[in-house]
């Protein structure tokens, strides 16, 4: 039977000489995407100048009480998942796929958050051709969609085979490597939250 | 402190600074305070979260490009 995480406490460290939590493969792929992501953000926020009034506009009509709770929800999966890694680091097998499950689903809440941001803006006839600050929405926010629904398939499936036992301390590097994937996909959130969302001249 | 107890005071800061964020921005105070809650979001979620000890140098790397695009984008905004 699993114990919880609080009587497992601290599950031990890996020894030195381990790889990368996750891989070596997902931290090259998250500074790639960082970067990406980055300096489409600072071109996005150069351009201001260039039409300042369209960009307010267009900024305004953001819910940003939609992106807070997209945010929450993230943060939330994050949590989940971060939990997960350390249940599976500490052998129990079952609190690793329920922690991962539960991420899974913050991740589908996300998407419907996302969904239901977006329509009113499509059925106003909102395109990415409509102007810069739209291009720049509705391609990064798309995007970043792009990777949050592949992560909850990931943990999905990383969640059943957890409840198989497949997974454990000494065979941590997909949980871990999903668990790191998740975190990239809030990390960029965060940045698309405040450059989009936030802030302004 | 266990980490888990460390991972959900990580999430409360989180979700506290989120909603700064949200007044923050509802009152129009300004980019770099944006700014600059969002880069302690980001590090909190990569230091509690990835747990780093086996990769903060390339976290390190990371955080930087991150923090480059908040904080550059905030001063093109604010210059452009």
């Amino acid at each position: 039977m699993d114990q919880t995480l609080n009587e497992l406490g601290d599950p031990p460290r890996p020894p030195d000489g381990e790889p990368l939590t996750g891989g070596v493969a997902v931290w090259i792929f998250m500074t790639v995407e960082v970067v990406t992501f980055g300096m489409f953000l600072i071109w996005h926020a150069a351009s201001w100048a260039g039409d300042p009034e369209a960009y307010a506009a267009a900024q305004a009509q953001l819910s940003l009480n939609s992106a807070t709770i997209g945010t929450a929800l993230l943060l939330t999966g994050s949590l989940f998942v971060a939990l997960g890694a350390q249940a599976n680091a500490a052998g129990a097998q079952r609190a690793t796929a329920a922690w991962l499950l539960a991420g899974s689903l913050t991740g589908v809440i996300f998407t419907v958050n996302k969904l239901m941001e977006w329509a009113p803006h499509l059925n106003d006839g909102v395109t990415l051709s409509t102007n810069g600050f739209w291009f720049t929405y509705l391609f990064l926010t798309q995007l970043h969609l792009l990777h949050v629904l592949p992560g909850v398939g990931l943990l999905a499936v990383v969640a059943w085979r957890a409840w198989r036992g497949d997974y454990g301390p000494t065979n941590a590097l997909t949980v871990e490597g999903s668990a790191a994937y998740w975190h990239l996909v809030d990390v960029i959130w965060l940045l698309l939250f405040a450059v989009l969302y936030g802030m302004r001249p | 402190m266990t980490h888990t107890r460390r991972a959900v005071l990580a999430y409360l800061a989180l979700m506290a600074l989120t909603l700064t964020f949200n007044g923050v921005a509802e009152a129009s105070l300004g980019a770099w305070a944006l700014a600059g809650i969002s880069v302690v979001k980001v590090m909190i979620v990569g230091i509690v979260f990835l747990e780093l000890g086996r990769a903060w140098w390339v976290w390190a790397v990371i955080a930087a490009v991150v923090i480059t695009a908040i904080l550059g984008g905030a001063a093109a905004l604010l210059t452009g």
